[in-house]
């Protein structure tokens, strides 16, 4: 499942080093500071992405996929907060820029479109100029051509007549539109990272496989990296090279796509995948596992996944629920964080 | 068991779907428990109960009678003062200088102005005059020869004083001489009429009239035995002048002598009383009291020693009056109805003058070198002065809180009580702080009953409008358009000024002004409760419309109105105190915050406190209301919480 | 848009006339003589009768008011019971007083209480949000006529002979008069009759600008700086306390965070994509505490001496001047409408979402 446009270099800097990571995360934590109690929303995910990767990040909702998404850029409202870790966007420490840099960044560099298209662009403005906005920002030039380009990029995420699409409000757009739209700002500037969080859970199942083509598409005309963030492991299957699974906080294992369909390490993700529906095959009741994500305030002691997990109980494992297991590579390119394995590796 | 289980089945649905859509009990135990942690809330409940508290208990809280004039009281004498003053915080007690200024030759004459603002000296050729609140010296005026004779203007804006042949009018404000008039033979005295168009020059045989607006003498008084008094009448048209052993009375305009009271032995001492209906004199050792309608003698009092300074002392609102006089070292005082003898005073030094407070609750004694304060209820000494030096002058200040003294260098102002009425008294000496007290009782009653009127009408009209919908829902919420088409307060003074001023036609004002705000709110919240689920179960059950509406529908509605309402409170309080302000709501005496304020508004510039405290009540009031309001909000609205 | 309008005034009509019956039934249920109360106790019965004929107090109640109804609809707003002049000219003379004192107040509101909401969303919780909201608490809780009187005190009088005292009452300086800008034009206007231009005149600070005559200007708006900060203190605190909770919501919403993810400035998130929907229920906001407005200039031109609408109406309410409470009150009725009105547009302007209905 690795790219196939990987080695087509081209002249553009970033693809000098086309094998040292695009982005790399290392042990980010973000913890939100209420009056209940710390809510350790991320707590230690590590990954890196390389140029025109498609990574998958996957989970429940409730995970922390999110707030890892951006954490990276930056955008954590109090009262959250980074405590720990790295994020290197192109050998930069993002963290350690001044706000001006990391504005500079956002929407240029690495952009985001989200889960809620509609209500994520503004009620008041035309997205016309929404979207000249960022072009504004970024680029510069003259009013004129940056309309004319806003036509061009509505016209190459798909919409018909963006001529007249343009002096539309958002509540004038269907949802699917109005994801086109965002996608178009996302892209406006040719980022080397575009962030997709959850960009078709809001739409119909039709419109779904439309965006996801227009994502993939996108991503093979411009050689960008892409952070898909969903808790559907079938777009998972269909649209990412390699996956990060996340679980309370934590990432639980990590995957090229193929392996980890096919081999499954963790009984979180295995459970995952038992719970999709298989088209004509017919069960009883769909495999679910049992119980809830932990409350992100009281975190079990030991492994997070622990209350839930069949496997401890089936392997009479015990300290699942006295120590945290670490991420320890199981297989080659394959890593999970779970004492059944990394037990395996110390006996 | 058949036919019993029956009638259950029907109602079982009904009970269910109720039970679990309309709030359940322990929603209103969370709600509370919400609203408990609301800072906003807490300020508000505690500031709402330390409101109660005051109007539960204003009675023992309260110093004195909110209504009362505060006249028979010995603690008498309120300055009004901004600051309330507490007595561990080093309060001037009674004997203690207020003001204390010296002058740099002995002072002669000493005096008040009308407004007791003011206050001069004059010694030797020179008139300094004060402030008696700061005791800052505000102007000198300087004069070629002794002064020998001073007095006010009635309205504090003029200075009349006479030095050597010639009486000077000295204007207050430019500080300067407006008129300088020729007088023959000098004046020992001069004295202004009350409404300071007229004023008097004398010395020991010769008494001028003068016109002030004119500058001109209207008459010439001359008298064969030397002058012993000379004195307006209340209304300044007659002039009162005792010499040898008779008191005339002359007309003041043309100087034309009007009557003459004749007496067996050279007169001492005459004077007016109050309302000029009286005279006093003194003979011997006997007073005579004329009536100066029918310039007869009314009734005469023996006593078995020589006396002198015959004065008054009397309180018409009260309908206490006395005569006093002094024998040698003892002052004497007299019920002036039945001529009983009621107090003998025994100041010791022989008594120069002696004179009682503005309300008539005490009396000064004044010997040579010693003032004594004597309270007229029980005839006990209240205070004693003795100083080194001869004391000029003295006179009560204000209410008679404290004396004016004249000795020697010094001019001092020494209180005469220990109390401080905390917040002052008001124009009509009540005590403002009881009256403060026992405002909270009349807003707090004035926000709930108005709010709760309001509530009842408004949630009626506006849960049937809602509910029966329809023609019913378009006339009764266009009638409430048009009600919020007038500015509120407008409205409120056009329903009052046709029910008539009071502060029971404010309250119904205020209620109705208000009902459309409600009733937008109950049919709002019936709408939205109207099609859910268990109503239209209720329906389909047959249940009558009234009960679907009272048990089903309004429980629902419930929330908004009651934050509603709580906010309403405090805008209700706000417009009962704005009405009465206006005069068109609580009437004077009730001690209403409004009312208060809108009595004592002309006294802003002199006495602010006076409108200071009774807005603080209100503010704060209406702030426990709204911090509740605000807090109820949040707390049944759980999106809202942050 | 212009369906919108017509819409909005059609569904105004039925309020006005509404108005126009309570307006008209309220004054004739004022109890007491008009006759009596603007020719004295001691009119005689005669001099009454001759008087009521004039102003057409002898004619059936219904009769009465199906002239009114036909005056008013001719432009014909009747004269003044006591003082015996055309009702229009007492409002060219009054209405100004009134606008100009709105008009400043709603200006000091806005201008402070919208900064002042802002910074308190935006450093929500900090300090300065704090004390912003503890402000605007107590101003929402001042009685106006108090905060009148205490201003009037504190700039009148404590602060006398220092740089910040400020006159306590009236719109000018004895002796200070502004011309009126038609004669300064050489206009041929005769300044007795209703006329736009002598409206326009009697707003002392609009008609000192006309002219040029800045003294007169800086008099006229030392006069208007108390009582426009008196009457302006509730709307400030209940706009701030809006513009905070408004702000406080937008800046949670999705498009603000795109807009941050877009790489907009701060200042720009804050002053562009939130400000604008934030303005949305502040601007029904203002539009309704001009209702409350108006009932505060009652009690402020009171206390400040100034001869407005407000001081009218009560006097004329108790004076029982039927003829002026019916023309006063038809006037700010109507004026309210037409707020209300503009308040909308500006909705429909500010917010794309209403437009379509």
């Amino acid at each position: 499942m690795t790219d196939k446009n990987d080695n087509n270099g081209t002249s553009s800097v970033m693809q000098a080093a086309d094998n040292s990571p695009l982005l790399q995360v290392s042990d980010l934590r973000t913890y939100f500071f209420t009056r209940e109690g710390t809510v350790k929303a991320v707590d230690g995910v590590s990954f890196t992405v390389r140029k025109g990767e498609v990574r998958g990040i996957v989970g429940e909702s409730g995970c922390g996929k999110s707030m890892t998404a951006m954490s990276i850029l930056r955008l954590i409202d109090k009262p959250g907060r980074i405590v720990s870790g790295e994020v290197l966007f192109k050998g930069q420490n993002l963290r350690k820029m001044s706000r001006r840099e990391m504005t500079a960044i956002r929407g240029k560099h690495i952009s985001v479109i989200f889960q809620e298209p509609r209500s994520s662009l503004n009620p008041v403005f035309k997205v016309g100029n929404q979207l000249v906005e960022v072009l504004r920002i970024h680029k510069g030039g003259k009013r004129k051509a940056q309309r004319e380009e806003a036509v061009e990029l509505l016209r190459e995420v798909g919409i018909p007549d963006p001529g007249r699409r343009i002096s539309n409000y958002p509540h004038e757009m269907s949802g699917g539109m109005a994801q086109r739209v965002m996608i178009a700002m996302g892209m406006a500037c040719a980022p080397d990272l575009l962030i997709a969080d959850e960009p078709t859970t809001a739409l119909d199942v039709t419109i779904q496989a439309q965006v996801l083509d227009l994502i993939r598409q996108l991503r093979d005309d411009h050689r960008m990296a892409v952070i898909l963030i969903t808790h559907d492991m079938g777009i998972v299957a269909e649209m990412a090279d390699i996956v990060t699974v996340m679980y309370a906080g934590a990432s639980v294992e990590e995957a090229e796509t193929e392996a980890l369909f096919e081999n499954p390490l963790h009984p979180y993700t295995q459970g995952l995948i038992a719970s999709i529906p298989v088209m004509g095959e017919v069960k009883e009741r769909l495999d679910v596992i049992p119980g809830t994500v932990p409350d992100l305030i009281d975190m079990p002691p030991g492994c997070r996944f622990a209350p839930r997990c069949r496997a401890r109980v089936e392997h009479g494992l015990t300290q699942c629920e006295i120590e945290e297991p670490h991420m320890i590579e199981a297989e080659p390119g394959h890593s999970v964080r779970c004492w059944l394995y990394e037990g395996e590796k110390t006996s | 068991m058949r036919t019993d289980s029956a009638s259950p089945q029907l109602e079982l649905p009904v009970a269910d779907v109720a039970e679990i859509t309309r709030p359940p009990k322990g929603l209103w135990r969370e709600t509370l428990e919400r609203l408990l942690r609301k800072p906003s809330a807490i300020v508000g409940l505690t500031m709402l109960g330390i409101l109660a508290l005051l109007a539960i208990f204003a009675p023992v809280i309260a110093t004195h009678d909110p209504l009362a004039v505060l006249l028979d009281i010995p603690e008498e004498g309120a300055q009004k003062r901004m600051s309330p003053c507490i007595h561990l915080l080093g309060c001037p007690g009674a004997g203690d200088d207020l003001v204390h200024t010296t002058t740099d030759a002995t002072i002669e004459i000493s005096a008040l102005s009308a407004t007791n603002s003011l206050m001069l000296a004059a010694s030797g050729n020179t008139i300094e005059v004060w402030d008696t609140e700061t005791g800052d010296s505000l102007m000198t005026l300087e004069h070629e020869l002794p002064v020998t004779a001073v007095s006010w203007s009635p309205n504090d804006q003029k200075i009349l004083s006479a030095s050597g042949d010639e009486l000077f009018v000295w204007d207050v404000n430019t500080r300067k001489v407006s008129r300088t008039l020729p007088l023959e033979g000098g004046a020992n005295l001069v004295t202004w009429n009350a409404d300071g168009t007229r004023f008097l020059s004398a010395d020991d045989h010769n008494v001028r009239l003068w016109d002030a607006t004119l500058w001109s003498q209207v008459g010439l008084i001359e008298l064969e035995d030397e002058r012993t008094a000379a004195e307006w009448n209340a209304n300044g048209t007659l002039v009162m002048i005792a010499s040898g052993s008779s008191v005339k009375l002359w007309n003041a305009f043309v100087g034309t002598e009007v009557a003459s009271l004749d007496h067996d032995a050279p007169v001492i001492s005459a004077s007016f009383n109050r309302s000029s209906n009286r005279i006093l004199t003194v003979i011997d050792n006997e007073l005579h009291l004329w009536n100066t309608a029918s310039f007869q003698e009314e009734m005469m009092i023996e006593y078995d020693g020589p006396l002198a300074n015959g004065t008054w002392n009397e309180n018409v609102s009260r309908g206490v009056g006395y005569v006093m006089a002094s024998s040698d070292g003892t002052g004497l005082v007299w019920d002036d109805k039945t001529g009983e003898l009621v107090l003998e005073l025994p100041h010791g030094e022989r008594i120069e003058a002696l004179s009682g407070s503005p309300l008539a609750t005490r009396v000064y004694t004044k010997g040579e070198y010693s003032v004594r304060v004597w309270d007229m209820s029980t005839g006990e000494e209240a205070l004693s002065i003795k100083l080194d030096t001869p004391i000029a002058n003295t006179s009560w200040l204000n209410t008679g809180g404290s004396i004016l003294i004249a000795s020697d260098n010094d001019l001092r102002i020494v209180k005469t009580t220990d109390y401080q009425y905390l917040m002052g008294v008001d124009g009509n000496v009540r005590d403002q702080f009881s009256r403060v007290i026992y405002g909270t009782r009349v807003s707090l009653m004035v926000g709930l009953t108005t709010v709760s009127l309001a509530v009842i009408l408004g949630s009626i009209s506006g849960a049937i409008a809602g509910f029966v919908g329809g023609w019913v829902d378009n006339i009764i919420m266009r009638i409430m358009d048009v009600m919020l088409a007038f500015p509120p307060l407008i409205l409120a003074i056009a329903v009052v000024t046709v029910l008539g001023p009071g502060l029971q036609n404010a309250l119904l004002a205020i209620s109705i002004v208000f009902i459309p705000a409600y009733a937008r709110v109950a049919r709002s919240g019936v709408l939205a409760v109207k099609e859910e689920d268990y109503v239209t179960a209720d329906r389909a059950l047959g249940v009558r419309p009234v009960r679907i509406l009272f048990r089903r529908i309004m429980p629902n509605a419930l929330a908004p109105l009651i934050v509603q309402a709580t906010l309403g409170i405090g805008t209700a309080i706000l417009d009962a105190a704005a009405l009465s302000f206006l005069g068109l709501g609580a009437q004077p005496p009730t001690p209403e915050w409004g009312a208060m304020l809108g009595a004592e508004r002309n006294q802003i510039f002199t006495a602010p406190h006076l409108v200071f405290y009774p807005g603080i009540a209100i503010m704060i009031t209406v702030l426990a209301f709204n911090l509740l309001g605000d807090g109820l909000r949040d707390a049944l609205d759980p999106r809202l919480d942050r | 848009m212009v369906s919108f309008l017509a819409r909005r005034l059609t569904l105004a009509i039925p309020v006005l006339l509404g108005i126009l019956f309570v307006t008209f039934a309220l004054s004739r249920l004022l109890p007491g003589d008009p006759c009596r109360s603007a020719l004295g106790e001691h009119a005689t019965d005669e001099i009454c009768d001759a008087f009521n004929e004039r102003y057409g107090l002898n004619d059936s109640i219904p009769e009465q008011f199906r002239i009114y109804i036909n005056d008013v609809l001719h432009g014909d707003l009747g004269d003044s019971i006591r003082f015996g002049r055309p009702v229009d000219e007492l409002m060219v003379e009054r209405l100004p007083v009134t606008v100009e004192l709105s008009f400043y107040a709603m200006l000091f509101a806005v201008l402070v209480g919208i900064p002042l909401g802002m910074v308190s969303a935006y450093y929500h919780n900090s300090a300065a949000d704090v004390g912003t909201m503890i402000g605007a608490n107590i101003g929402v809780s001042m009685p106006v006529f108090w905060l009148g009187l205490m201003l009037s005190y504190v700039f009148g009088v404590a602060l006398k002979d220092t740089p910040l005292w400020l006159p306590p009452s009236g719109r000018l300086t004895a002796g200070v008069s502004i011309q009126p800008f038609y004669e300064a034009w050489g206009w041929n206007v005769n300044p007795d009759t209703l006329t736009f231009s002598g409206f326009l005149a009697n707003i002392n600070t609009l008609n000192a600008v006309l002219v040029g005559d800045w003294a007169g200007l800086r008099d006229a708006l030392k006069h208007m700086i108390l009582p426009a900060i008196a009457l302006g203190t509730i709307p400030l605190a209940i706009i701030a306390r809006m513009t905070r909770s408004s702000l406080l919501e937008v800046l949670g919403m999705n498009y603000v965070r795109t807009a941050r993810a877009k790489g907009v400035r701060e200042s720009q998130v804050v002053l562009k994509h939130a400000f604008r929907n934030a303005m949305l229920p502040v601007v029904t906001i203002i539009g309704l505490s001009l209702g409350s407005l108006l009932s505060g200039a009652v009690l402020t031109e009171t206390i400040f001496g100034l001869s407005g609408v407000g001081r009218i109406l009560y006097d004329s309410i108790t004076g029982r001047d039927y003829t002026v409470v019916q023309a006063f009150t038809l006037i700010i009725a109507v004026i309210f409408v037409f707020i209300n009105l503009i308040v909308d547009t500006l909705y429909a302007y500010l917010d794309p979402r209403i437009r379509l209905e």
